[in-house]
């Protein structure tokens, strides 16, 4: 039945009988691609192209052969030549289908989807473009198309499951979960009795996706869900997953409003899995007893009784139990019982009450805890003191209070100090403390007791880029890679798409950046001695901190354009499963993946990547402002004593790039790349659109509005000179918080700045501003612009008492000339005396330099 | 039947790391790492015998032994020569010093020697009352200054058990 087609895209014989000679040649150098023999392929291509240089196909397929022989330049110029033959003739169909897989070779499937369809359009016959064709409008989600290609395809072919499949699929996402389900109960009866042994995995595949799709067009009406209930019992023998299948039942009792039904199917999922919260809480529904704390409490006494070694009936009781004295007991219990059995994660597990009820849990369990702690002894039960003094120190790190969090894991280390855990736990402490040096010092210590444990290999390499200690960590975190050509683990890193590694190290050059940057502008401050040998001990100084801040600004961006990209290949790797996953039978892990997809860009990992690139090049923006009158003065790093004897500069200039070719050595990341430090990335002279191009656009153009980081959108807008847009940043980000955030008010502040002294800006767009912002915030003094005694700043501290950190390095950031810059930070150094240790430390050395 | 928590394993060049901070937490002497990793060298004519002792899944204790041969260069050697044997304090009094020997007793046997040496520092009282009741006689006279680099006596006696 169903025989399964393996990609390749062959095509067929689509020309008129009497074609050319051209044509055949054309015909036989395809045959030569397909066997991958582009060389080949090529010579033959261009024997026809020297008697008939305008034979679209011809160049079609040789711009393809050219993508393959790595000469993709040259390929992109054939591309162009093919294309413009459009109105002479232009290609056959066969060219545009040679055109279309180039694009998407390119990975370029807009474009790779219309040349497939003109493909089909000009009367090419070749139904396999179909399946091509849906494949690309899956992944440019164009749901409307594909529809109509994966029909077009299974109409060709309907001696496929998959085919079928496809075509439910896509009239799922077009909101047709009725007519999905007709189609894979079509297939079902032509399929019957006829499935073999190895095709029963895709079949409860595909009869619980179709048991998805019934339950989803059912929708409240009762009569339908009763049919939902009627075919998973029709079903039940031949589906694999039980949990998806009695998951599925309970859910359609509960929409039938028959609770006890969804209670006694709830209660069987439970002791299927009594480790599954969300089962515990949907009985709760079903019972109906989710308000009501008493018959609760009851409840999960007597599933406690049934499951007494499962987590969620000890601990979801701690979640609503009011009483005290009750609610201590039970913390007691279930405190002690994981401390006394040694479980490390005992603080994690209680952390969510220490969250949600942040005075009562910390409260009592900090006193259960210390005075179990008092009743041990280090030397009879020797883990569990050990375990104890490990939830301490980590219940005082969540409350802030270092000298306790340090003194609790001191002892534990004292005691034993061959536990890893108590290593890491001890960095941890450390780094909040800010003291980051000693805490990558503390965890390397734990990594030389067992050098197989990759998790702390990873930790200690983590915290020695925090340190910004670079050669360290790389030297760690190579001893797990693969390190066949370079010289440590770096490369490897890339390859696996190791974005946590990538992405501190970024952090880590950015950090080095700002510091080598800094020094760099006292070098250049500093005065010019009289001295001629102090003269070029300065200047060589100067040399050196140019290169290195350089360097460092590169690599930050490389590393964070490195991210970008495996996001990128995330989004495109999700091409081939398209089709494999419909071959494999496997919709709904498909379409899981499918949603997933759709938010690639929105990750945590990228955003951080995003909001990095963010701070890099909004700097080089502003900067780029500032230095437009200095441009000379970048140049006062050259000799300013005239060549002294050309040996000399030669051999500086030897050593240089000695020391260069050393650099790039260790810090290579990509094959074949030509540049490595990321010079060019650094010396953009357009910041902005390289920021917008590389990681803004995508995040975008899928953030949805809820979601949106509206303050890092108002600082772009700002920059971009985009006033009315940033304005309405700035509107939806006070819609989200309220009106009274001190944020509103750094981004009032700093709009105002614009409107009052930007040149950039036109005047028409900062009247329109200026009557944005009076009609949404008409409490602002808008008159006193005029008045250049108005203090500004006075105004925001009176408005907004409490400003956040954030605020304030928002409107230092962001505000030239409104208010004054070093009063902003008198203001932050103020703040900063309320924050952790380690927010300190960060501020005061990379954001106030 | 409770399963003891105490266990053996081999010490290997991976978690070698761990038998190092063991010692040079519990003894007064202090270890170079070259030490350590000596047991690992292939090229080293040497039979070491070491283990670490583990109290539930923690490595608390470990002891390397080294197998002498006689001095006068025949097939007999002298013994076994204990050069290590440490547990950490607060797991002390658990079956691991115990379990540790045991090992370092039947690789003795099975190697068909008779005699087990070991070094204490002339202060250490709590090892000397251990050795002795697990058999073993001072042997000879006190060795004067034979710890290096030590923050204790330097002083030691040799230890003797014959098995």
């Amino acid at each position: 039945m169903s025989k399964r087609r393996v990609g390749a895209t062959p095509k067929s014989n689509s020309l008129p009988i009497g074609r050319s000679k051209e044509d055949n040649n054309l015909l036989e150098a395809l045959k030569l691609y397909e066997a991958k023999s582009y060389k080949k392929s090529l010579k033959l291509v261009d024997t026809v192209l020297k008697k008939n240089s305008s034979h679209a196909d011809s160049l079609a397929l040789k711009a393809l052969n050219l993508y393959h022989t790595d000469q993709k330049d040259e390929a992109a110029v054939y591309v162009q030549k093919a294309l413009a033959k459009n109105n002479t003739g232009g290609p056959s169909p066969i060219g545009y289908h040679i055109l279309g897989i180039y694009m998407r070779s390119e990975k370029n499937y807009r474009e790779a989807a219309k040349l497939f369809q003109t493909s089909l359009d000009n009367g090419s016959n070749n139904k396999q473009i179909y399946r091509d064709l849906a494949t690309l409008y899956s992944q440019e989600h164009d749901y409307k198309n594909l529809l109509i290609a994966r029909k077009a395809y299974w109409e060709e072919f309907m001696g496929y499951r998959a085919n079928w499949t496809s075509l439910a699929v896509a009239h799922d996402l077009n909101d047709q979960p009725e007519e999905g389900a007709n189609v894979l109960s079509k297939f079902e009866e032509l399929a019957k009795g006829r499935l073999g042994e190895g095709e029963l995995y895709e079949h409860n595949e595909c009869l619980m996706y179709k048991n998805d799709l019934l339950y989803r067009s059912a929708g409240e009406s009762s009569e339908k869900l009763q049919r939902v209930l009627e075919h998973l019992d029709e079903i039940e023998g031949d589906v694999f997953d039980k949990y998806g299948w009695l998951e599925r039942r309970a859910a359609v009792y509960m929409k039938l409003d028959d609770k006890q039904s969804a209670a006694r199917v709830y209660r069987i999922l439970i002791s299927r899995n009594p480790d599954n919260f969300d089962y515990y809480r949907l009985l709760e529904v079903a019972l109906g007893v989710q308000n009501d704390d008493k018959l609760r409490k009851i409840l999960y006494t007597n599933l406690q009784k049934l499951y007494p070694r499962a987590e969620p009936p000890k601990f979801i009781p701690l979640t609503f139990i009011q009483d005290e004295e009750e609610y201590a007991e039970k913390l007691s219990s279930y405190l002690l019982t994981q401390v006394k059995r040694g479980v490390p994660a005992t603080f994690g597990n209680v952390k969510p009450l220490y969250r949600n009820d942040s005075e009562r849990a910390p409260r009592l369990s900090e006193k259960i805890m210390l005075e179990f702690f008092g009743t041990l002894n280090p030397k009879e039960d020797p883990l569990v003191y050990v375990w104890s003094s490990y939830f301490l120190c980590q219940h005082y790190l969540y409350l802030k209070d270092f000298t306790k969090a340090r003194d609790y894991i001191d002892r534990a280390l004292c005691h034993t100090p061959t536990l890893v855990e108590l290593y890491i736990l001890k960095a941890r402490v450390l780094k909040h403390a800010g003291l980051l040096v000693e805490a990558a010092e503390t965890i390397n210590e734990g990594r030389l007791l067992d050098f197989q444990d990759r998790f702390i290999n990873t930790k200690t390499a983590k915290y020695y880029l925090r340190a910004n200690l670079i050669e360290k960590a790389v030297e760690v975190v190579s001893i797990f890679t693969k390190n066949d050509d370079s010289a440590n683990g770096v490369m490897d890193l890339h390859l696996m798409e190791a974005s946590w590694f990538v992405g501190e190290q970024a952090e880590s050059y950015y950090r080095l950046y700002l510091e080598s940057q800094q020094k760099l502008v006292e070098a250049k401050a500093s005065e010019i001695p009289e001295d001629e040998e102090l003269q070029e001990e300065r200047t060589a100084h100067i040399k050196h901190l140019a290169y290195q801040t350089s360097k460092y600004g590169g690599l930050a961006l490389k590393r964070l354009h490195a991210i970008a990209k495996f996001y990128k290949q995330f989004k495109d790797d999700q091409l081939d499963f398209h089709s494999y996953c419909m071959r494999k039978g496997v919709p709904r892990a498909y379409l899981e993946m499918y949603q997933w997809g759709k938010g690639v860009f929105i990750l945590p990992m990228y955003m951080r990547a995003l909001k990095g690139a963010a701070k890099l090049y909004f700097r080089l923006h502003d900067e780029q402002l500032t230095n437009v009158n200095h441009e000379s003065e970048s140049n006062d790093g050259k000799t300013p004593v005239a060549k002294k004897g050309n040996k000399k500069a030669k051999k500086e200039a030897a050593a240089m790039k000695k020391r260069i070719d050393e650099d790039k050595k260790q810090v290579t990341a990509l094959e074949k790349d030509d540049d490595i430090l990321g010079e060019k990335l650094i010396q953009t002279k357009t910041p902005l659109s390289d920021f917008t191009e590389s990681f803004y656009a995508n995040y975008a153009e899928l953030i949805a509005d809820h979601h949106r980081d509206y303050a890092l959108e108002f600082e772009y807008q700002l920059r971009n000179g985009k006033l009315a847009l940033a304005l309405g940043a700035l509107v939806k980000y006070t819609d989200l918080r309220s009106i009274k955030n001190s944020v509103v008010g750094s981004m009032l502040l700093s709009l105002l700045d614009r409107v009052q002294f930007s040149a950039g800006v036109d005047e028409m767009t900062k009247k329109i501003t200026l009557k944005g912002i009076e009609r949404h915030f008409e409490f602002l003094p808008l008159k006193e612009l005029v008045n250049d005694d108005f203090d500004w700043l006075k105004y925001y501290q009176e408005t907004y008492p409490e400003p956040t950190l954030d605020a304030l390095l928002l409107l230092r950031r962001s505000c030239m000339r409104i208010v004054d810059r070093d009063l902003i930070k008198q203001l932050i150094l103020t703040n900063l005396c309320s924050q952790e240790p380690s927010v300190q430390d960060y501020v005061l050395k990379y954001e106030l330099s | 039947m409770v399963k003891s928590p105490v266990n053996l394993d081999a010490v290997y060049s991976n978690n070698v790391g761990t038998f190092q901070k063991i010692a040079n937490t519990v003894l007064p002497v202090k270890y170079p790492s070259k030490f350590f990793e000596e047991q690992f060298d292939d090229k080293a004519n040497t039979t070491v015998f070491a283990q670490l002792g583990y109290f539930g899944e923690v490595a608390v204790g470990g002891v390397r032994a080294e197998l002498i041969a006689s001095k006068n260069g025949g097939v007999q050697s002298a013994g076994v020569y204990i050069q290590i044997l440490a547990v950490l304090e607060a797991y002390r009094s658990k079956g691991l010093g115990t379990a540790l020997l045991n090992y370092i007793e039947e690789q003795t046997k099975s190697h068909y020697q008779h005699k087990i040496f070991v070094h204490v520092a002339v202060d250490n009282q709590e090892a000397l009352e251990w050795y002795q009741r697990k058999d073993f006689r001072i042997e000879g006279d006190v060795l004067p200054n034979y710890y290096k680099e030590t923050s204790g006596s330097p002083d030691a006696y040799v230890l003797l058990k014959k098995v």
